[in-house]
Order: structure tokens, then sequence, then C-alpha cells
């Protein structure tokens, strides 16, 4: 029993830090209604430019919003100058997932090109460990979870309460509809990925610094991760990425410390393909914040 | 939602008009990487003979690659300085497998394509599988770095290995705990092509041995949170850890042990293939500086820092151009690297000794000059070698491990030591432990 | 054997065995619309069989590596056991596609199979070694000496490329390509007359597996080893690289695509000048220039350098004018109306008979919520055969939900339908269609890549061409019934007076034309009860008035009709009976005359 509480405590850990980078892809994701694979390419860049800030003395939070900035700018251009006009040129969603990995290639074949292949370590960022009830957090940790409860709320209420959120949900739901409405499209979709774009980035850098360690192919390990627990919690809702990533974090954990740690991603994402198979909405779809067919159709 | 827009929809209209253009596009790419392709086989210049690096000099394993390639640039310096090889410059060509076995075939065959190559090492776990059969088929002798079990007992006429089997080396970490007295170690292994085969030997040895076991676990590279396998791993109580895993993997699961065990970790086993400023950087910030230097061993193939051959080794490293001091500082702690110097050093003799450069002449002069006998003369360096073959004596080359005995299926038991770490990062010698001890514990 | 030799040796295996993957590939992405990224697993599939079903027992050479079976199987028996495995783990892989997912979901649940198998199979060392990888698989060619076993591999690959190739022909071209193309098109419309696009998908994603697993065998009998390292996700890429750039869903661009991708990119960045002293920058420039070529062709050139098939080739094959020219040898047919040849001919004793048995269609009590607002709550009506009956009422009225329940598009949340005698409350849409209850969209759904006479074509019931194992028998096998559909397709063609629009791409049709070709592929399944959703919308009067003409033309032919329609004077001239519903229920039932005198009818309309 001990151990199972304290390995949930482990899972809860890790999957405050899948949540963190799942909130802001499952927001994009569900507005833009392109499964962006780049993201994780821009979460490893992030991650770096990141280490490269942080080894120049500035302080973290400094750095959190100085690159979740560079990566809003870089994002929205990126769907500015790439993505929309590839849709605006007829590509279905299977070229669109295609165009964003030959993206996401580019990008991490230039951060590896710029800073090599090898790992880069960020030294011990943990702090303090506070326990209790058999659960061991870091105060990084900490943090981390702290951070994505609030990112979650704010999100929720954002794209619930306010105009521009609402005008974000309409716009993802019916573009057309929208601008005949009053709606000023372009403008919320720029914004759209200029929110997203700032979250990968700030979690590109929580990611980067709470592991302690990495390397050029931390975007794209954690993008499955980020799809899990989105899928999990339904595209497009905050609060069901904090629970998927909580379900993704649990459950991998919990597959190391009773089975082999070897198949602890194995679990996660057989429970991601059959999600999928059986629920592809999520496991909270009648609350859901954004509510799609997700048919063939 | 209608269905996908299909890409076999668009573009038909103007399909007739840029087809040709594109068609003659596509011609003229491949005209010019033609051209490209003839063009870099002419200018190689003749008077070399060269000797290939195979290795992974991309993606996330390049730094083996790069470190492989050192030795072959540390020996073309000890060979070009005593005035080359049967009249020619001895020149390094490097081959990046990538790791992938099958991107490593078509990398191999292209560089025995373009480059006229009379020798390769290198060769390493994660594509030797492929690459020794191509080798062996085209007749070039190559020395391996790889410590696939599968050539302990091989037929393959061209292939040499004095560096150990990953078996030898999964015993050599069990034989260190022994000699250091641990009554129990947990074995925490990164799962990747070296460590599934290097693991059955660590269980034997430490059998054989009588250490505890307390748990054997393997880990996925590089994972974001291994807080689960850490706490099953201390509840266990080691003694010793013995682990291998790339330093990225290391500093995350270690950091993680010491937040979850009030700071403390016990002491660590490792492989000589650490030895690197990555992993002793990612280390010293995750573990501290003292841990680092007192706590951690490094096992592996031994070469005698002292000997003849190694300062050879060393003044090559130090006068090539391809080499920084930084990394020659490094690699030279690398057992492994300075047995692949060896085995260039020793074709290098081999064709002298044979007068051609061909590798179905000079393959099997190689142990010729390698084994000890009677009115032999045993030489430490190429110039050494070079003199006594041309006055006509029959040589024996004792290299930066010792001396050599290829068995029958021309592999060679060498000496296994234990490193560890300076404050800078460089290998301080803690001891030396015989072949025979490695044979004893994996009976 | 000189170098060059040999490098030349490696980039034609290279080639073949890329080819017959991207070929494979072409047909499940390319042809049937299958975003299948984890095709790559399906290749390493082929090439652990073929290793561990070659290799002797795990023991053997002292036991360093781990795999299971090991049985020493001959060579080409081995290949076969690569593209059986292969091809039964597509399907499984294809069942990825059962819960029809948009393309982009299902792309990601087979991008994380991927990435789940070579995670499973790195961690599982017993299987087949791990990240080790399995090494000394045997050269199926290795009794050849030396020197010539490596271009007698190229001779042998070229040769399995070749009748790899005579095979998939079968399925990329002629009649199962066209329907695989009409599934890719548009799905929803492919299960509206019929097709089991589960199945199809399965069984062209078995097809496409098979060869993955021969590409699989040959390349790993080539190397001699395999190992994980070989497979990573990222290789899928190269491969759809190969098919965008070279040409999508046309194997001869797929060919030229597998010269251009793997063999002239990524070996010829290799002989780039290494003009700085990074390591990294040829091997990921060549990954860079795989990325921007395709980002380049996505953009500029979706269709590749050679786009499929035009339309107009593809008609030489479907049939000649002149056999059109012939007329049916039966006499009894002469006379009647045009349509005699149109649905499925019912003798008198059968219409006697149908006289005697309940109404076509029974609906009882069917509801349907959307989140809470009630669309149909709880309408029960019935159509008798061989009439028109209309289905009217005010917007919002539940007109389309009930003609998608009913078609099986819509799931009924209570309720029963029979349908022809038979309760079909549960059976699926596809099935439903196939017992000749047929729909058509209210928005029209053309196959737009097909002619509209493929879009005909297609639509044929239970056709010889329509398994792949009835495909593979050839031409011989299909080909006259091909040629009757064609004639049949033709006919009604023109009775609905489109002959002239025959060959031309559906998708360039107008909105109209596209109306009728949609009644038109409804009745080319032959149903026995057609469900017109609103197929007047749109249409100019002289188009109403033919699509009309036809409707009564088939009525006279024993076909059923249930319309639902806004046009009341189209429901004026064509319904014998009509239906009134309003929120949800039927309101009313009678003859439009009937109706139109009844006061609360038209309140309920107007205000409704």
């Amino acid at each position: 029993m001990g151990i199972f509480v304290q390995t949930l405590g482990f899972g809860i850990a890790a999957g405050a830090v899948i949540s963190l980078g799942a909130v802001g892809f499952t927001v994009q994701f569900g507005i833009s209604n392109v499964l962006n694979i780049t993201y994780g390419a821009f979460m490893t860049l992030a991650a770096f430019l990141g280490y490269v800030l942080l080894n120049r003395g500035l302080d973290v939070w400094v750095v959190l919003v100085a690159v979740g900035v560079v990566i809003a700018i870089a994002s929205a251009v990126f769907n500015r100058v790439f993505l929309s006009p590839l849709r605006g040129r007829g590509a279905g969603f299977v070229n669109l997932i295609i165009g964003t990995v030959a993206a996401a290639i580019i990008l991490q074949g230039v951060i590896v090109i710029a800073a090599g292949p090898s790992a880069v370590t960020y030294g011990q960022q943990y702090g303090k460990t506070v326990s209790g009830a058999g659960l061991v957090f870091s105060l990084a940790q900490l943090i981390i979870i702290s951070i994505t409860v609030a990112l979650m709320f704010g999100l929720h209420l954002l794209l619930t309460r306010t105009k521009v959120g609402r005008a974000m949900r309409a716009t993802s739901t019916n573009r057309t509809v929208a601008r005949a409405c009053g709606i000023r499209t372009e403008r919320i979709i720029d914004l759209t990925w200029l929110l997203t774009g700032f979250l990968c980035g700030a979690a590109g850098v929580a990611l980067a610094v709470t592991t302690v360690t990495f390397d050029f192919s931390i975007g794209s390990t954690f993008l499955i991760y980020m799809i899990a627990a989105s899928v999990l919690g339904g595209i497009g809702q905050p609060y069901g990425a904090m629970i998927g990533g909580l379900v993704v974090g649990i459950t991998s954990q919990l597959g190391a410390a009773y089975w082999s740690p070897a198949y602890q991603d194995v679990v996660a994402f057989c429970i991601l393909i059959a999600m999928l198979l059986i629920r592809p909405r999520g496991l909270f779809v009648a609350a859901g914040v954004n509510r799609r067919n997700l048919s063939a159709t | 939602m209608t269905g996908q827009t299909h890409p076999a929809s668009h573009g038909r209209l103007r399909a007739r008009t840029t087809a040709g253009k594109l068609a003659l596009g596509t011609l003229a790419v491949l005209v010019l990487s033609l051209a490209a392709a003839l063009g870099a086989s002419a200018h190689r210049s003749a008077g070399t003979i060269n000797a290939a690096v195979i290795a992974p000099f991309s993606g996330p394993a390049a730094n083996l690659g790069k470190f492989i390639s050192l030795s072959c640039y540390a020996a073309a310096e000890q060979v070009n300085g005593a005035g080359g090889v049967l009249g020619n410059q001895l020149g390094c060509t490097t081959v990046d497998d990538t790791g992938d076995p099958a991107d490593a075939v078509p990398a191999v065959a292209r560089a025995l394509a373009t480059s006229n190559i009379s020798f390769a090492s290198g060769l390493e776990t994660n594509t030797a599988a492929v690459t020794v059969p191509l080798m062996n088929d085209a007749k070039v002798p190559f020395f391996t770095a790889a410590g696939l079990p599968a050539f302990d007992k091989t037929a393959d006429q061209y292939f040499w290995r004095i560096t150990p089997s990953d078996a030898q080396n999964g015993a050599a970490y069990a034989v260190w705990a022994k000699l250091k007295k641990y009554k129990s170690a947990a074995i925490v292994l990164q799962s990747n092509a070296g460590n599934d085969t290097a693991g059955p030997g660590i269980i034997r040895a430490l059998k054989s041995l009588g250490i505890k076991i307390t748990i054997k676990i393997d880990i996925p590279g590089e994972a974001a949170s291994y807080a689960s396998v850490v706490s099953r791993v201390k509840a266990k109580n080691p003694a010793v850890i013995i682990t291998a895993t790339d330093p990225q993997t290391a500093a995350t699961f270690f950091s993680q042990y010491k937040q979850l065990n009030n700071g403390k970790v016990p002491p660590l086993i490792t492989a000589t293939a650490s030895l690197t400023p990555d992993f002793f950087d990612a280390m010293t910030k995750v573990l501290g500086a003292s841990f680092v230097t007192s706590n951690i061993s490094l096992v592996g193939y031994h070469v005698a820092p002292s000997s003849a051959a190694f300062a050879a080794y060393k003044a090559g490293l130090a006068s090539s151009s391809h080499v920084s001091p930084s990394d020659a500082k490094v690699v030279s702690g690398i057992g492994v690297i300075a047995g692949l110097y060896d085995g260039d050093i020793i074709m290098a003799l081999a064709m002298t000794a044979a007068n051609s450069s061909k590798g179905s002449d000079f393959n099997k002069f190689i142990p010729k000059v390698t084994t000890a006998g009677k009115g032999k003369v045993v030489v430490h360096t190429y110039a050494a070698g070079l003199a006594a073959l041309k006055a006509k004596k029959q040589i024996d080359y004792v290299g930066t491990g010792g001396q050599i005995h290829f068995n029958q299926y021309h592999n060679s038991a060498g000496n296994f030591s234990a490193t560890a770490f300076n404050t800078d990062g460089s290998p301080r010698l803690l001891s030396v432990f015989g072949a025979g001890l490695i044979a004893n514990a994996l009976k | 054997m000189t170098g060059w030799e040999y490098y030349a040796v490696v980039l034609l295996v290279d080639f073949g065995t890329f080819l017959i993957a991207a070929w494979g590939l072409n047909l499940e992405f390319g042809v049937a619309g299958v975003p299948n990224l984890a095709y790559i697993f399906l290749v390493a599939a082929g090439a652990y069989t073929y290793a561990i079903t070659t290799l002797g027992p795990s023991s053997g050479n002292g036991g360093f590596q781990h795999y299971v079976i090991g049985a020493h199987l001959p060579y080409p028996v081995a290949i076969l056991c690569a593209a059986a495995v292969s091809a039964v783990l597509g399907a499984l892989v294809g069942i990825t596609g059962l819960k029809r997912l948009r393309p982009d979901y299902q792309a990601m649940a087979l991008l994380v199979v991927s990435i789940t198998a070579t995670t499973l199979v790195s961690a599982k060392t017993s299987l087949v070694n791990g990240s080790a990888g399995l090494a000394l698989i045997p050269n199926p060619l290795h009794s050849i000496e030396p020197s010539k076993r490596g271009w007698a591999y190229v001779g042998m690959v070229f040769l399995i490329c070749l009748l790899v190739f005579a095979v998939l022909r079968r399925f990329t071209d002629g009649p199962f390509g066209r329907l695989l193309r009409a599934m890719r098109d548009d799905e929803e419309a492919a299960l509206a007359i019929g097709k089991n696009v589960v199945a199809l998908r399965i069984a062209v994603q078995a097809v496409g597996g098979a060869m993955a697993g021969v590409s699989g065998a040959l390349l790993a009998g080539f190397l001699g080893g395999w190992s994980p390292g070989a497979w990573l996700f990222i290789e899928t890429m190269a491969l759809l690289t190969a098919i965008i750039v070279g040409g999508i869903g046309n194997n001869w661009g797929v060919v030229l695509g597998t010269a251009i991708v793997p063999t002239l990119i990524v070996q010829g960045v290799q002989f780039l000048p290494d003009i700085s002293s990074n390591p990294e920058l040829i091997p990921q420039l060549g990954w860079i220039i795989l990325g921007c070529l395709t980002i380049g062709f996505l953009f500029f050139r979706p269709a590749g350098v050679i786009p499929e098939t035009g339309v107009r080739r593809r008609h030489r094959v479907i049939a000649e004018p002149a056999e059109l020219a012939e007329q049916p040898a039966d006499g009894a047919k002469n006379g009647a109306s045009m349509s005699n040849w149109l649905i499925a001919p019912r003798g008198d004793a059968d219409r006697r008979l149908a006289d005697e048995r309940e109404d076509i269609l029974v609906v009882d009590d069917i509801h349907r919520d959307f989140g809470g607002v009630r669309a149909v709550d709880g309408a029960t009506f019935s159509v008798q055969r061989g009439s028109i009956t209309g289905l009217i009422g005010p917007n919002g009225a539940g007109k389309s939900t009930a003609l998608g329940i009913v078609s099986g598009f819509v799931r009924a949340g209570r309720g029963t339908v029979r349908f022809d005698g038979a309760d079909v409350t549960r059976a699926p849409n596809y099935r439903r269609a196939r017992r000749g209850l047929v729909r058509t969209f209210q928005l029209s759904r053309e196959f737009a890549t097909l002619s509209t006479l493929e879009n005909l074509v297609v639509a044929a019931p239970r056709a010889r061409s329509e398994s792949a194992l009835g495909v593979l028998r050839g031409r011989r096998y299909w080909g006259a019934e091909e040629r009757e559909i064609t004639q049949r397709a033709r006919r009604l063609l023109a009775l609905f007076q489109m002959e002239d629009k025959a060959a031309e791409r559906a998708g360039n049709l107008s909105g109209g034309q596209k109306r009728m070709l949609e009644v038109m592929r409804g009745v080319m399944t032959q149903p026995s009860l057609l469900l017109l959703d609103e197929p007047t919308a749109g249409l100019s009067p002289r188009l109403t008035q033919r699509l009309g003409d036809a409707c009564l033309a088939l009525r006279e032919e024993g076909l059923s009709i249930l319309l639902v329609e806004h046009e009341l004077e189209t429901v004026d001239r064509l319904c014998d009976t009509v239906i009134v519903m309003v929120q949800g229920k039927v309101f009313a039932r009678g003859s439009m005359a009937d109706l139109r005198t009844r006061k609360e009818v038209q309140e309920a309309y107007l205000v409704g």
C-alpha cells in the first residue's frame, strides 16, 4: 500500500509535467483543428533557448516568459506562412499532419546542427523535497503542479467566460459562420497561436528544467505523452488535458513499479490507442468546451 | 466535416504543362549528383592508404564515432611520422553508419566504392551485425569495437578484436564489485544493444562470485521520470549499483535517486565508455563533484598508461591536427579507443610485413606481427616495428593493452581496469585485473 | 566485384525493396486513403519473420542471441511467411479504422501503434533479441558464390518487384482501384451505396501489409541483420515523401519518387563536399531536404510529378462505346419504359406477392436526441410498395434525421425500423443499402476524382470485382459483368440526359449535375426503396422536371421512393402519399390534395 501511494505521488509529479505541456497543445489542436506535430519541435527549441538563457544567469521566471514570447511569435508566424496557406490550398487532414511532421523534421534538423546531438544538463534543480502522507514532491514539482492548475483554470475561464474565448471557440467550430457573426477570425486565429505558442515555449523550458537533462528529442518524446493526455481528456479541454496528463503519468509509473520500467510507456500508449478506438472524444465529453465531429465525415 | 480533400484532386490541370519541366529538373538533379559522386571519387589523391573509421558520426551516438576516429588519426600520425606504409601516407576516412543497420550498409558500400580502403576500424555494436559480414565479404581486414558475443566464436577471416566482448565486460563489473568487497549489488541498465548482451554476463559473474543481486532492472533511456524505478531500487538497499546508461538517462535517474533517498546515492560501477565530459559534467551537476570523484568507478578494457605504446598513442593524439587537446585528454582514458589504435598500428605493420596493402595478402600477417615468440623483436611503436621489419627480423607488437594473444576466432583476451574521475574529469587508474579473473567469474 | 559494383548492388537492392514498400503504402494511403503511419512496423515485422524462420534454433551459434521460433525454413517459404505475418498484422492495425475516426485521429492512432511497437520489441529481449537486434540472418542466395551473389540478388529483387507489380495493378487499377478511390473520396457516400468500408480497408491493409512483409524480408536477407534502429517511425515519413513527390496514387509516380528520394537525395547528400567541421550537417541536411521537398510538393504540386491516372485514360479501360450500341436481346423488355434495365427486374408474381405483404418500410416510434434537443420524438410512419411518398415539414421538423435513422446513418434512440419485412433497426448502414434501402444526401457527396460514369459503375451491387479475391482472378472473371454494369450506367445517364457528362470528373460537375448524379448513383445500386433527401434543392426548373420524370419512370418499374422535399409543387406532382412532420412527430398523412384542405396542417406548416 505504501508503495502504491508513493507511486501515485510519482505519477502525479510526472503527470503534472505532461499536463503542463498538454494544456497548450490541446487548446491549439482544439481551436486550430490541426494536429500540429511541430509543437514538439517548438518545445525542443524552447528547451535549448531556455538552457542558453539560464546559463547566462537569468532568473528562471524571466527565462520562462522570454522564451514563451519567442515561441509565441514563432508559432503565430508558422501558422501564418505555413499551415494557413497550406490549408487554403485544400490540403486535407492527413496532408496537414504530413506537412507538420516535415516542418518538425526540418526544425529538429536545424536544432541538431546548431546545438549538437548530445544531451545538455541543467544540474540539480530539484530544490527541497516536501513529503507527507507517503507522498514525496520536490519544490519544483509543486511549482509545476500549481502552474498547471492555474493555467487550466485560467484557460477554461478564458474559453468559456470571456468574449475572446467564445470567439475562439466559434472560430474553431465554423470559421465562415463566425466571420458572418462579425468575429474577426484572422485576428482570433493569430491570438490562438500566440497564446498556445507561449504555453508551448514556457512548458518547454519548464520540462527541460524538471527533467534535469535533455537532448534534441525531448519535444518529440513529450509530444506523444501530450497527445495521449489530450485525447484522454478530450481535445480542446484544458482541464481534460490536466486529468489526461495525470492518467498518463500515473499509469506509466504504476507500470514501472509493478511491471517493468521498460514497458512504462507502452501502458500509457495502449490506453491512448484504446481510447481512440472506443471513446475518441475523450473521457469527459459531456461537459465539452469544444464538441466536434470526429467521425470520418 | 467533409471527407479529406485528396491531393490527387488538385493540380491535375497544371499537370501537363509543368510535368515536363519537373521531369527535366529531376533529370538535372540526377546528372548533377552523379557528377558530384564521380568528382568526389576522382579527387582522392594517389599515394594514400585509406583506413576507414566505420562508426556513428551523427545522431545520438555521434560522440562515439568521433572518439573512435581519434584513434585512427593518432595512428596515422605515428605511421606517417615514421615514413608511412609501403611509401604511402596513411589517411583516415570516416564512414557514418548512423547507428541504423539499414543505413549502415549503403554507407559502407559507398565507402568501399569511393575510397580505396585497405583496412577499417570501429564497426560498433549497433551496426556490427550488418557491417562485419559486409567487410569480411569485401576482404578488408578490420578491428571491431563491438562487444557482441556473436563474434566470440566467429569464422570471419578478416575479423579481428582485441577489445573484450560484452559478456566479459559485464563480468568485469562483477569482479570489481568483488574486489571492492561489496556484498550486494543492484543492476540498472538502460535497454540498448550493448547492455542487452552485457546483462547476462553481469548476472552470471555476480552469482558465481557470491554477490547478492538485490534487483536487476532495465530502464528505457531518456524518460522524464524514473521515480518508481528509483524507489524499487533503493528499497532493496544495495551496497553498490552497477549501471550503464547514457549521460542523460544517468543524470535524470540519479538526480531522482538522490532526491528520493534523502540525498544519498550508493557507489556506482559503470563502464569506461562513460569516461566522457558529457557524463562527468552531467553527474557532477547532479550529484556533486566529491561524489563523482570518489564514488564512481569505471570498469573496462585496460590500457597501460605507462607503456611505450601508450606514450606513442598519446604523442599521436597530441600531434594530430584532427584532435583537440580536450578530446585527447578524454579519449586517452577509454581503453577501447586505445585498443583500436593498436589495431591500426598492427594493420600498418602487417602490410609492411606482407609488402602489400591488399587485405587478402596482409590479413594473415596480422597474427604474425603480434604473436610472442623466441627471437622475435618486441616493438611498441610503428617506427620500431618498421625498422625491425626492414632489418628482416620478425616482430611482436606489444600494444597499449600489453601482449596480444589471438585465439582461433581472432579474439584476444586483454586485461581490465577500474578508473575514477579526477576533479577535472580526467581518468585516474584504480586497479588492473587480469583476464583470468573474468574467465573464472564467467565459468 | 569492385567497390563501385557493390555500391550499385546495394543501391539497387535498396531501391527495389523500398519500392515494394512504397507501392504498398501508396495502395493504402494514395489509393485507399488510409493514413497508415505504422507502415514501417509492418516492414519490420516482415524482416523479423524472415529472420526467425530462416535462422536455426535460438540456441545455435553459441546462443548469443535470443528469439522465438528459429524454424530453419526454406527461403521462399520464409518470404511467404513474412508476407503472411505482415498481412495479418496489417489487418490488425486496420482495426484502428473500425471506429470511423477523422483521418488525422486515425493517423495519430497509427503513429502511436508504430512507436509502441518499437518500444515493445526493444524491451522484450526474448522475442527478437531486443535493441541489439538479430545478426547472421541467412542470405537467401547464399549458395551462389559471393562474387555473383550481389547481382543475383538485384535480379531476384527486381523479379519480385515485377511479380508484385503484376498483382498490385489488379488492386490499384480497374474496378477495385475505382472502388478504393471512391472510398477515399467519400467514405460516407461509399457506405450509402452499400460498400463495406471497414472490410475493404482491412483487406487493403492486409494486401499493403503483405507487400511490406516481402520488402522487409528481402531487405533483412540482404543486410544480414535487423534491429529496432532500422524501423523508427521516421522511416514511414521517407516512404510518404517518396509517394508525395513521385505522384500520389500512381504506381509509376512511386517508382520515380523512390528513385529520387532515398536514392538520389539520401545518398546524394553524402557526396556533398564536407564544407564545415560539423559532422551533423550532412546527415541532417538529408532530412532537411526531405522535409523541404515534402512541404514544397504539398504546397505547389500535391499531385506529385506524375499525377494519378486521369479520368479519360481510365475510361478507355471501362467500356468501348461500340459495345453500347448493342441492344439487349431480350425482346420482352422492349417497348417498356427505359428504366427496365435500371433497377432489379421484378416479375409479376413477385409484384402480386408484394401487394399482399406489409408496406416496404414501417417506422415505429423512433426517437433521437442531440445533446438534449429532440430532433425526432416518436415518429411513426410507413411507405407503401411501389409508391412515391413525400416527407414534408418545416425546418427543424426532424425530416433529415428521420431519413438518417431509416438509412442507418443516425442511430435511433428508441423505436424500430422494419424494411421489406425484416427488422433492420440494428443493421449497419451499408447492410441496409445492400438489402435495397438506399439514401442520397442533402449536400451532394460525389466521388470527386472519379468520372460521372465511374461514380455510377462503382455503385453496382455485388459486383464480382468488389472482392479482393475476385479481382485477383482478373478481367476474364469480372469483365463481362463490368460491361453489363457499364451499359446499365449509360442507360441511366440517358434517362437523366447526362450522357455528355459521362467522362467528366465528378468534382467538376455543376451543383445541379451533382444532385442528379447523387440520385442516379442511388438508382444504380438497384434499390427497392430510395430515400431522396431534398433532391431538387438548387436545381433549375428544367432539371427538376427531368428528375421528376425519371422518378416517375422508376416508380413504374416498381421502385419505391421516400422523398424529403421542400418544394410543394414537386411533391404535388410526384407523391402518392405525403407525410407531414412537425417537431419530431408525424403530424398528418394523406394525399397532397387532401392535406391542402386541412387547416391545422397549413397552420403548423406555416407557423412551425
